[in-house]
């Protein structure tokens, strides 16, 4: 198993998880550029739901991926599909929420 | 402030940003799939020795009230009650010694059965013509061998392989020889120390038998009602007291190897935990022993002189599920159980309420996957098994699919095993379902996940785990590469 390399490895593992830190910080550094260019206005409580939508979209493709690493591929598409779909319309509502003043 | 090739700090971060977010999202992608396939979720067949395989935090769920329901006076346990037992007194009654004609044919009919089949099947009507229907699907199961055999090669030299210690010289442990006062005892050194404390015991024997490779541990005070009557190991068909030194017993859980047993019922195999079991509590037996304890280990396939399922609900491992198999919470119903009977002081742990069987009173998976129509479908159990109200399959209609489906003799089926939504490796999603439904008084978080079960999963139908033209020899999920013949052999 080619991911045990590194999942298996008790130096290359927190080397994984340390370097998706570093992306999630570049990701929320760019991201707050990116709203200040668009004119949004972002508050903490903004901040705060934008990170509870973007954990939903993290855990949905974390979940996913786990049911067809596990031999579940049917089970993780419909896990995606369906968690997807309810993420898309809550991102589209959120994102009327982060444009109001 | 732009460089000098026009690209500024901050267009820099915004797009080092999205890469970033898109990679960190792969990421995730990648640890799920990580998690899914990880040597670690194999509970019992993982990297998760000395230990690590019970993982469930029980103490929230300790209860002092097992989960099998009291209706009446609770009696011994017939042995006949045991279908292997009950199989082997039929086949001695129809093989006829030399120039003597057999004491039982079919013909003869179950009311000339001696008894205690007589009253058995009496108390049962059609479970003798179930066995009778399994006898004639073994002839027909032997003819169509030679058509799966190049198909499924590997999964019988597999199970042939783990099967090898049952019998013969190199099987262990030895069975009883004598009465339980004499070959528990046999072989026991003269006690050299103290131990500090029952709980020091408990502690003790717990710690040994991970190390012997035990998944999951529990120990419970033995009640009689639990104790086989009729037969006796070592002694023979003989009604008998429970011995005074049967006080305590060790209960010993293991997992068959997941993705063999997903692949039931063709590609599975009982064995696999069998020999796990069998070498664990062989060795417990000898470890009790030289303590100077008496010791009996009961072990797969039939050596038990008690009944497994409520002595592991009674040391706490979990609850009797729908299709009569105990479901822990580490391993869900790919749970198979042995155990040690001594005299050695210990401490009991207590049963557990995790909410499985109320679950099991709705979920009725396994018994719409059930080839043989063998699971109750009731909302609730219904039957009523010596003062205890639980779940009782149709052994007779089980056994008949084990001599139906692809394999070169009967040897299991298994699917209510591997399609019971509990029966769950050990990854972060399963583990949040493990750690929330339990604590969901509501029981809308169950409801939720059985949902998402029915919906998500996709599941082959009873019929489809037959071979033609009955079915198409499906399994639950496909096969692992390295137990498929085609991958290895020229066919």
């Amino acid at each position: 198993m080619y991911f045990d390399v590194i999942f298996g490895s008790t130096v290359l593992k927190p080397l994984f998880w340390m370097i998706m830190g570093g992306l999630l910080i570049l990701f929320f550094s760019g991201l707050r550029l990116w709203f200040s260019d668009q004119g949004i206005a972002m508050r903490w409580w903004k901040w705060a739901l934008f990170a509870a939508w973007f954990m939903g979209v993290y855990v949905t493709i974390a979940g996913g991926f786990t049911l067809v690493g596990e031999n579940e591929a049917r089970a993780g598409l419909y896990f995606m599909g369906v968690f997807g779909t309810l993420l898309i319309i809550l991102g589209a509502g959120l994102w009327r929420i982060l444009n109001t003043k | 402030m732009k460089n000098t090739k026009g690209i500024n700090r901050r267009d820099f971060i915004k797009k080092a940003g999205l890469i970033g977010g898109a990679m960190s999202l792969a990421g995730a992608g990648a640890a799920g799939l990580a998690a899914g396939a990880a040597s670690e979720s194999y509970t019992g067949w993982g990297r998760t020795a000395y230990g690590k395989d019970q993982f469930f935090n029980r103490k929230p769920f300790f209860t002092d009230t097992p989960t099998y329901e009291k209706t009446g006076a609770p009696a011994r346990i017939p042995y006949v009650d045991d279908l292997f037992n009950r199989l082997r007194e039929l086949r001695r009654l129809m093989m006829a010694p030399p120039g003597q004609a057999p004491a039982w044919s079919w013909e003869m009919g179950a009311e000339a059965l001696p008894e205690p089949l007589k009253s058995y099947y009496a108390d049962r009507p059609g479970a003798l013509d179930e066995y009778r229907q399994a006898l004639e699907n073994a002839r027909q199961q032997r003819a169509n061998w030679p058509k799966y055999r190049a198909d499924h090669l590997l999964a019988e030299a597999y199970s042939a392989a783990h099967a090898s210690f049952l019998s013969g010289p190199g099987s262990f442990p030895p069975q009883p020889q004598g009465p339980p006062e004499e070959s528990d005892f046999r072989g026991m050194d003269n006690r050299y120390l103290e131990l500090k404390s029952p709980r020091h015991g408990s502690d003790l024997i717990k710690q040994i038998t991970h190390t012997f490779g035990a998944s999951l541990v529990g120990i419970c005070r033995l009640k009689k009602e639990w104790v086989t009557q009729g037969f006796l190991r070592g002694v023979g068909r003989t009604d008998f007291e429970v011995p005074a030194h049967w006080n305590y017993v060790v209960v010993v859980a293991a997992p068959h190897e997941w993705d063999s047993m997903y692949a039931n019922p063709i590609y599975g195999n009982s064995y696999d935990a069998y020999s796990k079991l069998r070498f664990i509590v062989g060795k417990l037996e000898v470890f009790i022993k030289k303590l100077g304890y008496p010791a009996r280990a009961q072990f797969p396939p039939t050596s038990f002189d008690i009944a497994m399922p409520p002595v592991a609900i009674d040391a706490g491992l979990g609850e009797q599920g729908r299709h009569g198999v105990l479901i822990t919470p580490e391993l869900g119903a790919n749970t198979r159980l042995a155990a040690v009977i001594t005299g050695m002081p210990l401490e009991a742990d207590r049963p557990i309420n995790a909410g499985i069987k109320a679950f099991c009173n709705k979920c009725k998976i396994c018994a719409e996957e059930c080839p043989s129509g063998a699971i109750s479908f009731t909302d609730k159990p219904e039957t009523v098994v010596r003062g205890y109200r639980r779940w009782a399959i149709h052994q007779e209609k089980c056994y008949k699919v084990w001599n139906t489906v692809a394999t070169s003799h009967a040897r299991g089926c298994r699917v209510c095993i591997a399609v019971c939504p509990y029966t769950r490796k050990r990854n972060w999603v399963h583990n949040i379902v493990r750690v929330a439904d339990p604590r969901d008084p509501t029981g809308l978080f169950a409801t939720a996940m059985l949902g998402m079960q029915k919906t998500f999963f996709s599941y082959p139908g009873p019929e489809a785990y037959l071979p033609p033209p009955d079915g198409s020899n499906k399994t639950y999920i496909d096969p692992p590469k390295w137990l498929k013949t085609d991958e290895w052999f020229i066919k």
